[in-house]
């Protein structure tokens, strides 16, 4: 079953023998992949500079252009639609990732989900990267509570493979766009315990969508209902690339807030979302088994739950 | 003589029924001047019942599980472009409306005398009023704007007669000499969720409960229909606590049971009549002499 990684796996992992002794590990000014063989599966990046650490994070995986090829268009899915603290990823770490984007040599970044000037105004690096952040495209129709029509999203009915998610509208620029980066916030939520990568794929869904996770199964709340509903719709498109702010995020009252905010100070980049929200929850006093999301998501082979089988890299800067 | 009766019964009946009538909730909203220098934006929203997840973008579902009719919301702003946002949830009861102010609340509010029971914090105003649960949210923190929230609570609270009271669970954590804290009523798992997770089904099928914090431990008191559904879900909770790999070190001891969570904090559990109390910070033996006064307390209702 799953084990949080520690320090002493890392090296394990990743073969580096030099720095067992040395605790943290700087990488600033180094390219990081020329220490290890392989990319990590995971990266867990440890650290008050959250900007630089989300390069980090996907450095340790590959870079970026590894994701992104040039010419590419990226589907860009951000939890920022709260205002509460803790609530909303991090935009020091939103914008980070967008520049890695954009250095990558992205055609065209589309925010699936619209991100308002207000959140990137947050931001210490927003004056620096406002023309940036100003060419980014948006699903203009998939702001709360998202309408559907039929120029920005499509319908599915009787959805192939699926078990509880009979039907949905989903924003088309998901399932057209050539990368798919996801970034949540992985914080508590009331009815999933877990708003991490899975279940911020409700974001590219209409409000009416998202509804019927809540509702149809007829019965108010049923975890496993919307746990399944998630999970459903993650199977119809995978996630390329995920970073996750667990930096400083709300542990109760969640997913508004306010609520206590616990401070991991991570942030974790990987591909597989399941094994990324297991190792996630852990941040926040959940074992990954009491996440239905992250249980159904195993078992549906969307990923691995059981993180401590990956190559992760941890590291604290 | 008795036709004299029947009238100013009538009359009297009338008047209470006038007098508790609820006013309908956006009404409750102030209008344009009733805090100089500020004025609606747009026109005030309302939702009623599911209608709530149109409105509030997660957590919805823990209003809906206190129990929900309407909310008013309505955005103003002054001259200077900062905005306050109020929203007014009129809750199925009394109880309803004291539980979400109470989920709502944090250590961080700051206690007011408006309402039944009110919380300052830097940007925001809750407020509870009878089957009223109010939310006033300035655009940023300000002292200026901290006290207009106050001027737009004070034009709303004088317009809603009934009073609240508090459910008669919460004199279960009438401790004197406990320095309680941060009590939370709750009539849901997802209002226990937002508190703790015990794990999924093992505290679960509950009526209403209580939760509070005592120096570094934690209280809960769930109450259940009644003795027989309280077996059911106590057997259950055992059960799943045995099986649990959140907690270890299951040890049953008379009739209830203690586990310890990975930071090797104690819960104890034990069951009173309809009710299942809960310690988490301390073992059985200390957790006796908290039980029973909280038994007691039970006892009176």
């Amino acid at each position: 079953m799953s084990k949080k990684i520690t320090r002493r796996k890392f090296i394990e992992k990743s073969g580096v023998m030099g720095v067992a002794a040395a605790g943290a590990v700087t990488f600033s000014g180094l390219s990081s992949c020329s220490l290890f063989k392989d990319p990590a599966d995971i990266a867990v990046i440890q650290g008050q500079n959250y900007f630089e650490n989300t390069m980090k994070s996907v450095e340790q995986i590959g870079g970026m252009e590894k994701f992104v090829p040039k010419g590419s268009n990226v589907g860009l899915l951000i939890n920022s639609d709260f205002e509460i603290f803790g609530t909303y990823v991090n935009p020091d770490i939103s914008i980070a990732a967008v520049k890695m984007m954009v250095d990558a040599g992205a055609a065209e970044i589309t925010c699936l989900q619209v991100v308002k000037d207000e959140y990137w105004q947050r931001s210490k690096y927003y004056e620096e990267y406002k023309d940036m952040l100003a060419s980014l495209k948006h699903v203009e129709s998939n702001t709360f509570p998202a309408e559907y029509n039929e120029e920005e999203f499509v319908r599915f009915e009787n959805i192939d493979g699926a078990i509880s998610l009979e039907k949905t509208e989903v924003a088309k620029k998901w399932l057209d766009c050539d990368v798919f980066v996801n970034i949540p916030i992985s914080k508590h939520h009331m009815t999933t315990l877990l708003t991490g990568a899975l279940k911020n794929i409700m974001g590219v869904s209409t409000r009416e969508a998202n509804i019927t996770f809540h509702l149809g199964s007829g019965e108010r709340n049923d975890p496993d209902y919307i746990a399944q509903c998630i999970v459903d719709q993650n199977m119809l498109k995978k996630t390329n690339l995920c970073i996750v702010d667990a930096t400083e995020v709300i542990i109760d009252n969640g997913p508004s807030g306010p609520g206590t905010i616990e401070i991991p100070a991570k942030i974790v980049a990987g591909t597989d979302i399941v094994a990324i929200d297991a190792l996630c929850s852990t941040f926040i006093g959940y074992e990954p088994d009491e996440i239905l999301t992250t249980v159904k998501g195993h078992e549906m082979g969307l990923g691995n739950m059981n993180y401590n089988e990956m190559n992760i890299v941890e590291l604290t800067v | 003589m008795k036709r004299i009766l029947i009238f100013w019964s009538i009359i009297f009946c009338s008047y209470i029924s006038f007098a508790q009538e609820p006013v309908e909730t956006k009404s409750l909203l102030p209008e344009d001047g009733d805090v100089p220098n500020w004025n609606l934006k747009d026109s005030v929203e309302t939702y009623l019942g599911e209608d709530l997840f149109m409105y509030i973008n997660g957590g919805a579902d823990l209003y809906l599980e206190y129990g929900f009719d309407e909310v008013a919301a309505g955005r103003y702003m002054n001259f200077q472009s900062n905005s306050i946002l109020v929203d007014v949830y009129k809750m199925s009861s009394i109880d309803a409306a004291y539980g979400v102010f109470t989920l709502s609340s944090t250590s961080k509010g700051k206690p007011q005398m408006l309402g039944d029971q009110s919380f300052l914090y830097d940007y925001y105003l809750d407020l509870w009023k009878g089957p009223y649960f109010m939310r006033f949210t300035a655009n940023k923190k300000d002292n200026g704007m901290i006290d207009t929230l106050m001027l737009f609570a004070k034009t709303i609270v004088p317009k809603i007669s009934i009073n609240g009271k508090k459910p008669q669970l919460t004199q279960a954590f009438h401790l004197p000499g406990f320095e309680i804290t941060n009590l939370k009523y709750i009539t849901g798992i997802v209002g226990l969720n937002n508190i703790f997770n015990f794990g999924h089904g093992s505290i679960a099928g509950f009526s209403e409960g209580l939760y509070a914090k005592w120096e570094d431990k934690f209280l809960f008191v769930f109450a259940y229909e009644d003795g027989h559904k309280r077996r059911e879900w106590f057997a259950s909770a055992k059960g799943k606590m045995q099986m649990s790999k959140k907690f270890s070190n299951y040890t049953a001891i008379y009739d209830g049971f203690s586990v310890t969570d990975k930071a090797g904090n104690f819960f104890s559990f034990k069951p009173y009549s309809k009710y299942i109390l809960v310690v988490k910070g301390l073992g059985w033996e200390e957790a006796k002499a908290v039980f029973e006064k909280i038994q007691a307390n039970l006892d009176t209702f």
